[in-house]
């Protein structure tokens, strides 16, 4: 009988998601005047129904797995294996991109995103990508920054590019 | 007829050189930021209302019309190629749309959505010249009550994007409506599921959860599971016009859709999200081939395109009659009429007729200076998708990043896409849907707010649902969604 | 053809300009009404060449703590920065119980209200403030109030209002609504008894005989509509907007600001603006100003506690 561990972690996931909401539901007030039903009571239900369904899935991935799954081969699903450095190269793009945007500004830390997403995805010239990437993040930096004057963190390259003002 | 001979004039002054003039480049500019996430016509409006001052009210409201359906449309073009829904309404399109392109299929995609805005568009227009008055009237009927009517209305009727497994698709719904929680509690004021951080006080935004869901979920699936493949051209070899299939299955999309989009658009609390859904939903019940959608299936774009166009129009109506934004462009849109001294409003269609015919007339070049705009250009959009690769998924994000990034200039927001990233990446490899998990998002906070509205204002009577006449025949013609089908399954199998 | 090189000017000028004199943070999106009081606020001072630049950030979410809480940590002891704020960050500080207040930054002036009106649908029984405060009296949870978000401006003018005239704030039936647009929606429909609201945010209808003004909350009569003090209800309320100083400048720094807003305020761009949009002058600086805002914060906590809403 098929029996996968992603598939039964994922459903207690969602049990523990229900379980951690009805926990949280059960701090907020229930007074809700005139109405009658207060903040909880949705937040309630909610995970009543979140324990419930997580439940079924959990029964589901232990008797047989998952109805209509895809097929747990990659190859029968038209794929490679998991590629965990590939993987880990857009994760950490992402990363970098959110430690750094407010310190070294939105044009360095999107090169620097860009050019790992690329790394990621196979590319083997990072300088050609990063440059592509400053690139990319001056235009759009400009065009939000001096068209429609919406702030973005100039960071490091501040005096080069000026920032947000009339 | 009066209103013919008003809109006549209306068309004289639209159609001057110098207006056409701002309406390219409302057209050009809307498009632009159609296309990057994070800014939408509001913001763009917004930030050129400055520009009032200098020019003819009539030139800087054709460009503002120009510039509210290029966006539109721009917020398709992303949607379609990058995946990348840069505004709510296009959410709907993602689902089919993005599929399409995929399949090598982006130029009918693009195509069926400009030129459904179109259709959608101008028949809203029309209803908008003609009917105007007698909508608004109705539209004021919509209390609380009707509108949590409306809201399980929709709920059932959108269950159809539930996917393969029942299950599955529920448990998709009600992590929305867990994530739709988290914020302040429009009634009371009471903080929920924030745990102390300031930029969940304002709720999670359904843009960076689709475009979580959608695009980083995507980027870190493809790079996971097809980056080593070699790279299909498939994608590229399509035709970029539309077949007579095509054109066959897209116009009763468009004509249904705009049927649905319009009445939505008027209703002050309607919004854009929900028409497009229930016309996907619509468009996926009627479908001769079903099993097509999710792989793309024309109807899923052109249903949710023109629904969006015909609710965008709809929002004019309670604006110009009654002076009431019911959409973040409407809000600005009344702050440039203001700029002119120009209250919109009951009296606005006796005061400054010539002015109101001018913006409606307006409406309709601005609709076709869209289509006239974007047609030849959807080769050229179809090129993006030639970039390689690493360099297109790379860009994406930056886009996603960047949208998320403006909502508040914080981290947080990047934080909250990479988590739903991962959990596209899970849901897209495990087979669960996100349409109703953004689906839940949308339509659950509205849906808990009414509800608790219409219980305040009835002082907790539940009756109230049912004592009030539209409410009631909502909720009736919700009972006869669900029972209706599996009585006549009961009645078959005696 | 001119606005279009003034449009292509304001993209590439602005690149090479010399260091900003003004750092502008607007704790709002663009758009709304601090957005709108800052930036006209920068162009009047430009105007009269009081300052060489001001660049802005627009930091929006939760009431403006959000905004706050950046400019409390990454402005201290800055001359040059400001902040722009009011009466509706007052509220958002004691609900989201934010650990930044306004006790944190150096106020400079007070610069506008909006006065509230109480309305009813034309249609409607009630034809008086007296007549309103009867059906309060007699059934408190028969009279709902429609208005913007909970804890907001509209539901304090109405617990106010209940307290005034003897009946328990906590007793107002009050049924938020998103916006102003909403709320219009709801009374025009004859969904909620009363509306509450910004006069402008009415106006309109007012004058278009859809809406029956009771009542406005300025210390006297505007547009012709009788005060609440008038009416022997004892309440004034604005929704107030002013600027802010940076944490921990000097004195002789705070009053360089002090001066340089007052003069800012004194030009006629910013009078254009108070007309625009409606804006009553309500000027106030300095210490004078800070403790207002010590009297707001007493107040409002107060009622909000008696409205329940402070936990």
């Amino acid at each position: 009988m098929r029996r996968s561990a992603a598939e039964i972690a994922l459903s207690l996931g969602v049990v523990a998601l229900g379980a951690g909401a009805a926990a949280v539901s059960a701090t907020l007030p229930a007074e809700g005047g005139y109405a009658g039903i207060g903040p909880n009571a949705v937040p309630a239900l909610v995970s009543a129904a979140l324990i419930l369904l997580g439940g079924w899935l959990a029964w589901e991935a232990f008797s047989g797995g998952w109805r209509n799954a895809p097929p747990d081969d990659a190859a029968a699903r038209g794929e490679h294996p998991f590629d965990p450095r590939a993987f880990a190269w857009v994760t950490a793009g992402l990363v970098v991109h959110m430690a750094a945007v407010g310190a070294a500004g939105f044009v360095l830390a999107g090169a620097a995103l860009f050019a790992c997403v690329a790394r990621g995805f196979g590319s083997r010239r990072p300088a050609r990508d990063a440059a592509l990437g400053v690139v990319l993040c001056v235009a759009l930096y400009l065009f939000f920054v001096r068209l429609l004057n919406v702030g973005l963190p100039a960071g490091w390259l501040a005096p080069l590019l000026g920032v947000a003002g009339t | 007829m009066e209103a013919f001979a008003a809109l006549a004039s209306g068309f004289a002054v639209a159609l001057k050189p110098a207006n056409l003039f701002w309406g390219f480049v409302g057209v050009t500019l809307g498009t632009l930021v159609g296309v990057l996430p994070g800014v939408g016509p509001a913001l763009t409006v917004a930030m050129l209302l400055p520009l009032t001052a200098k020019l003819d009210p009539t030139g800087a409201l054709i460009m503002f019309a120009g510039i509210y359906y290029g966006a539109m449309f721009g917020g398709s073009t992303s949607t379609i190629l990058l995946n990348t829904p840069g505004e709510s309404a296009s959410i709907a399109t993602a689902l089919e749309g993005n599929r399409m392109a995929k399949a090598g299929r982006a130029g009918p995609a693009l195509a069926t959505a400009a030129i459904g805005s179109f259709v959608a568009g101008t028949l809203a227009t029309v209803a908008l010249t003609l009917l105007a008055p007698l909508v608004v009237e109705l539209a004021l009927k919509f209390g609380p009550a009707e509108y949590f009517a409306l809201m399980v209305f929709a709920f059932v009727t959108v269950s159809a994007v539930l996917g393969r497994s029942t299950v599955r698709g529920l448990a998709s719904l009600f992590v929305g409506l867990l994530l739709g929680l988290v914020g302040i509690d429009s009634q009371t004021g009471q903080a929920r599921f924030a745990f102390g951080v300031p930029e969940l006080l304002d709720g999670v935004d359904v843009v960076v959860l689709a475009v979580g869901l959608f695009a980083v979920g995507e980027a870190l699936y493809v790079a996971a599971y097809q980056s080593r493949l070699p790279a299909s051209l498939e994608r590229l070899r399509g035709r970029v016009t539309m077949t007579r299939e095509d054109w066959r299955r897209s116009w009763p999309a468009w004509l249904r859709a705009t049927a649905i989009g319009f009445p939505f658009g008027t209703i002050p609390a309607g919004g854009a999200e929900i028409p497009t859904f229930l016309s996907y939903t619509v468009e996926k019940r009627l479908a001769k081939r079903p099993e097509e959608f999710g792989r793309g299936a024309i109807e899923g774009v052109a249903g949710p395109e023109a629904a969006n166009n015909a609710a965008a129009t709809g929002v004019l109506v309670p604006l110009l009659t009654l002076g009431i934004p019911t959409s973040a462009t409407a809000a600005v849109l009344l702050g440039a009429f203001q700029n002119y001294g120009l209250q919109p409003g009951p009296m606005l269609f006796q005061s400054q007729a010539e002015l109101v015919w001018g913006v409606i007339a307006s409406l309709y070049v601005g609709n076709a200076i869209l289509l006239v705009l974007n047609l030849p250009l959807v080769g050229l959009w179809v090129r993006v998708l030639a970039i390689p690769r690493p360099q297109l998924y790379a860009a994406i994000l930056v886009f996603a990043t960047l949208g998320a990034y403006s909502l508040h200039q914080s981290w947080v927001d990047l934080a909250m896409l990479y988590v739903f990233g991962l959990l596209g990446f899970a849901m897209r490899r495990w087979d669960i849907p996100v349409g109703p998990a953004v689906i839940g998002l949308i339509l659950g906070p509205l849906a808990e707010t009414q509800f608790r509205r219409a219980l305040a204002i009835s002082q907790g009577d539940p009756t109230v649902f049912l004592a009030q006449p539209i409410s009631a025949a909502l909720l009736a013609l919700t009972a006869l969604a669900v029972l209706g089908p599996w009585a006549v399954r009961r009645l078959r199998r005696r | 053809m001119r606005s279009v090189v003034a449009l292509l000017a304001c993209l590439f000028a602005s690149a090479a300009a010399a260091q900003p004199a003004l750092k502008m943070m607007i704790p709002a999106n663009p758009g709304g009404g601090w957005d709108q009081t800052g930036r006209s606020l920068a162009a009047a001072m430009q105007s009269a060449k009081l300052v060489s630049g001001v660049t802005f950030e627009n930091k929006g979410g939760a009431a403006g703590t959000i905004g706050l809480a950046q400019f409390v940590n990454q402005a201290k002891g800055d001359p040059h920065a400001v902040m722009i704020g009011g009466m509706v960050m007052v509220g958002g500080i004691i609900l989201n119980k934010s650990p930044v207040n306004l006790s944190m930054v150096t106020p400079i002036a007070r610069l506008t209200s909006e006065w509230e009106v109480v309305v009813v649908p034309a249609a409607s029984p009630i034809r008086t403030m007296a007549d309103l405060v009867k059906a309060l009296k007699e059934n408190p949870g028969k009279v709902s109030w429609g208005g913007g978000s909970a804890g907001g401006t509209d539901h304090i003018l109405a617990g106010m209002i209940a307290r005034a005239v003897g009946v328990e704030p906590a007793k107002v039936n009050y049924v938020a609504f998103k916006g102003g647009g909403e709320a219009v929606a709801a009374i025009l429909g004859g969904h909620v008894t009363v509306g509450v609201s910004g006069i402008g945010e009415f106006a309109e209808h007012i004058k278009a005989g859809k809406m029956r003004a009771l009542a406005q909350s300025a210390p006297e009569r505007v547009d012709g509509i009788p005060s609440l003090r008038e009416q022997g209800i004892d309440v004034v309320l604005g929704n107030w907007r002013g600027i802010f100083g940076a944490p921990g400048i000097t004195p002789a720094q705070r009053d360089a600001l002090v001066k340089l807003v007052r003069e800012a305020t004194e030009t006629s761009a910013w009078k254009q603006t108070l007309e625009k949009f409606g804006w009553a002058p309500f000027f106030l600086a300095g210490d004078e100003f800070a403790r207002f805002i010590d009297e707001e914060n007493r107040r409002i906590a107060g009622i909000l506690d008696s409205l329940g809403l402070k936990k």
